[in-house]
């Protein structure tokens, strides 16, 4: 009997260790933590951040120089990352999520800090509009395409390839044409 | 005969009399149209959120409603004035780092509110402008709008400033001259023209018409090619679409300089107004950007301050960025007209001014409206809190941090924390000097690994533990007895 009473005893000792020990989650807690653990999530979406117009010679003598610090060798302060995709992500929110995951200084405007009714992303990696030229900025491109809108109201779908792309002549070096402040017919 | 005759006369001249009023007396005409859509616009502005007004939302908003001649209750004023003392303030006096339009556009409002931008806070925002590196670095957008904002109210550019070179306008209107294109009219970049730009250029040239010949000739060339780039519907395209901003900006351009855009040959095509195209983006309560689309807060903004631009030119006050206070209307510059009736706005400002004063001795007219417009509306006062200035985003981080601080930091706190760090995150560079902001950091990381986990989970698992404690005992019961039954 007490042989029993102590095998007992031992199995709930190693119950409660086990329990206190595990870190239960829910499946969204999980994601919340590791975003960038994507093996069994249902809907994924890619995410890069890159800066690479501005280490051309013309450009680089227009680069603020308190900035210069915070520039990779490369161009590249995401390299091309794969992210769990929730339903209604906006291109702004997998932006956030990957930029706070990745320590990435994000500076933003929410959509209701301004007119556009948008957030508005204000610099990356203090990387800002006009930090490199009257003709700089951030824009972003959706499986190579240039969305006319705000990032915060720009749905994305599975599979979805998200580029956040510096520009150093109002849009032209990274295939955006349609900024406007060209108008070259 | 001649009693016939007599009453012939009378007769046809009675019917040509009829017959001339007739049209005020049918439909209404493109003058009552704008009338009324200014109305509704700006009612529809007199009572958005006067809480949200900033540097970053509203200038635009602020700046047409004062400058409307509709009274407007000054709550709205107020509020966007408190928010910018405190972005001064918690900022050291900056409102931005690399866009110098943000000056310009702050001192366009504060100016137009009746409030000096040369003491804001104790900061005097005409610095900003006296650094000429800084202020070019926009380009084309960024020299105009300084232009613009120097001469809302014949500003001094401060020379007592540290910068590299001081501006001068003169140095700001040769940039612009320069940076004419071979089109003429202007563009941020490349060499084809862009309406926006050349429209807003023109207007920011507009007080150097007859005294700068140079400059003259660059906007004689300008209306001629926007002219030129109106469509066969009256139409101006940007970024590849009809909008109606663009159409904003020109009918600005144009009563600048005292022409009115509805007898300007040059701009009436096929027989239509530049403000009835204007007209065709009105919705409900305001703009939409395109045709047949959904009211548009920028849209709005922009369109309403245009029919304030119109309406002030046609009621011969001053132009609608002139704010100085004994100012006139714009000498008429060249009008191609097609009609007889030239509106001659050359006529003194004949309008009643109600110069509210204020400590400074930079005063803004509040003119009643007058001529083609309705009679002043008073509005009900708005609905908003009364409350004086609404914590600073830093204030209530730090509020929280405080409660926080004082206690120990358990897992229940892990969302209160999340929540601190995003705000903290959201902050610009400049306000992330919360010291203690490394000390919340650290917190988390704490909350993060903590053991002292939540009840619900105790519970399950002491319910789970004595569940599998009991099993196991009855089985082993189960299995003494049969044991025992053996045994017998």
């Amino acid at each position: 009997m007490k042989k029993d009473i102590l095998a007992v005893a031992v199995l709930l000792i190693f119950a409660a260790v086990f329990i206190m020990v595990t870190d239960f989650q829910s499946v969204e807690e999980y994601y919340n933590a590791h975003p960038e653990d994507v093996k069994n999530a249902e809907k994924t979406v890619t995410i890069s951040i890159e800066c690479k117009s501005i280490l051309k010679d013309i450009n680089i003598k227009k680069l603020d120089e308190s900035v210069l610090p915070y520039i990779p060798n490369n161009g590249i302060i995401l390299k091309k990352t794969r992210f769990v995709l929730w339903d209604n992500d906006t291109v702004f929110d997998v932006l956030q999520r990957a930029s706070q995951y990745k320590k990435i200084p994000l500076e933003y405007q929410g959509s209701t800090q301004n007119t556009f009714g948008s957030a508005y992303v204000e610099g990356i990696n203090h990387l800002y509009e006009f930090s490199c030229g009257e003709l700089s900025g951030w824009s972003y491109s959706v499986n190579g395409e240039f969305p006319q809108q705000g990032c915060s109201s720009y749905i994305l779908k599975n599979g979805d390839n998200v580029k956040w792309l510096y520009s150093c002549d109002l849009g032209r070096d990274i295939g955006n044409t349609a900024t406007g402040g060209y108008n070259e017919q | 005969m001649k009693r016939f005759l007599k009453s012939a006369i009378s007769l046809l001249l009675i019917l040509a009399a009829a017959l001339c009023s007739l049209p005020s007396v049918l439909g209404k005409s493109p003058d009552s149209k704008i009338a009324k859509q200014l109305e509704t616009t700006y009612k529809h502005l007199a009572k958005q959120n006067v809480s949200s007004f900033s540097t970053s939302k509203g200038e635009w908003l602020i700046m047409g409603l004062a400058r409307s001649g509709y009274s407007v209750n000054n709550e709205i004023f107020n509020s966007y004035y408190s928010s910018v003392v405190n972005t001064l303030k918690e900022n050291s006096g900056v409102i931005s780092k690399n866009k110098y339009t943000e000056y310009s556009k702050a001192i366009i409002a504060l100016t137009a509110i009746g409030k000096n931008p040369e003491n804001v806070a104790g900061y005097n925002l005409l610095n900003f402008l006296a650094d000429y590196n800084r202020v070019k670095y926009q380009g084309v957008n960024g020299v105009l709008w300084a232009l613009i904002a120097l001469d809302c109210n014949s500003y001094q550019i401060p020379k007592n400033t540290d910068c590299q070179i001081v501006t001068t306008r003169q140095m700001l209107i040769n940039y612009l001259l320069d940076k004419e294109l071979k089109s003429g009219g202007w563009s941020l970049a490349g060499t084809s023209p862009d309406c926006d730009i050349t429209a807003m250029t023109i207007t920011a040239l507009s007080p150097y018409y007859s005294s700068d010949n140079k400059a003259k000739l660059c906007i004689d060339r300008a209306l001629s090619l926007l002219s030129d780039l109106q469509s066969d519907r009256g139409t101006y395209i940007n970024t590849g679409v009809e909008n109606s901003e663009s159409v904003a900006q020109v009918l600005v351009a144009l009563c600048s300089l005292g022409i009115n855009p509805d007898k300007d040959k040059r701009f009436i095509k096929n027989g239509t107004t530049l403000t009835e195209v204007l007209l065709r983006y009105s919705t409900d309560e305001g703009f939409a950007h395109q045709e047949n689309g959904s009211y548009n807060q920028m849209s709005t903004e922009q369109c309403f301050y245009s029919m304030v631009a119109y309406k002030r030119l046609c009621s011969g006050e001053s132009s609608l960025f002139d704010m100085r206070e004994k100012s006139e209307s714009p000498k008429q510059t060249t009008t191609i007209t097609g009609t007889e009736n030239n509106n001659n706005s050359d006529s003194k400002s004949n309008t009643d001014n109600k110069i509210t004063s204020e400590k400074n001795k930079k005063n803004v007219e509040t003119t009643t409206v007058a001529n083609s417009t309705p009679s002043v509306q008073s509005t009900k006062p708005s609905k908003s809190k009364n409350k004086n200035s609404s914590p600073s985003k830093i204030e209530e981080i730090n509020n929280s941090i405080k409660e926080l601080k004082n206690r120990k930091i358990t897992k229940k706190d892990k969302k209160k924390l999340d929540k601190i760090l995003e705000e903290y995150d959201r902050l610009n560079t400049e306000d992330k000097k919360i010291n203690v902001i490394e000390e919340t950091k650290e917190a988390k990381v704490s909350a993060d690994k903590d053991s002292s986990f939540p009840t619900a989970i105790v519970i399950t698992t002491a319910f789970v533990l004595v569940a599998a404690g009991a099993i196991i005992i009855i089985y082993f019961q189960k299995k003494k007895r049969k044991s025992k039954e053996e045994k017998q």
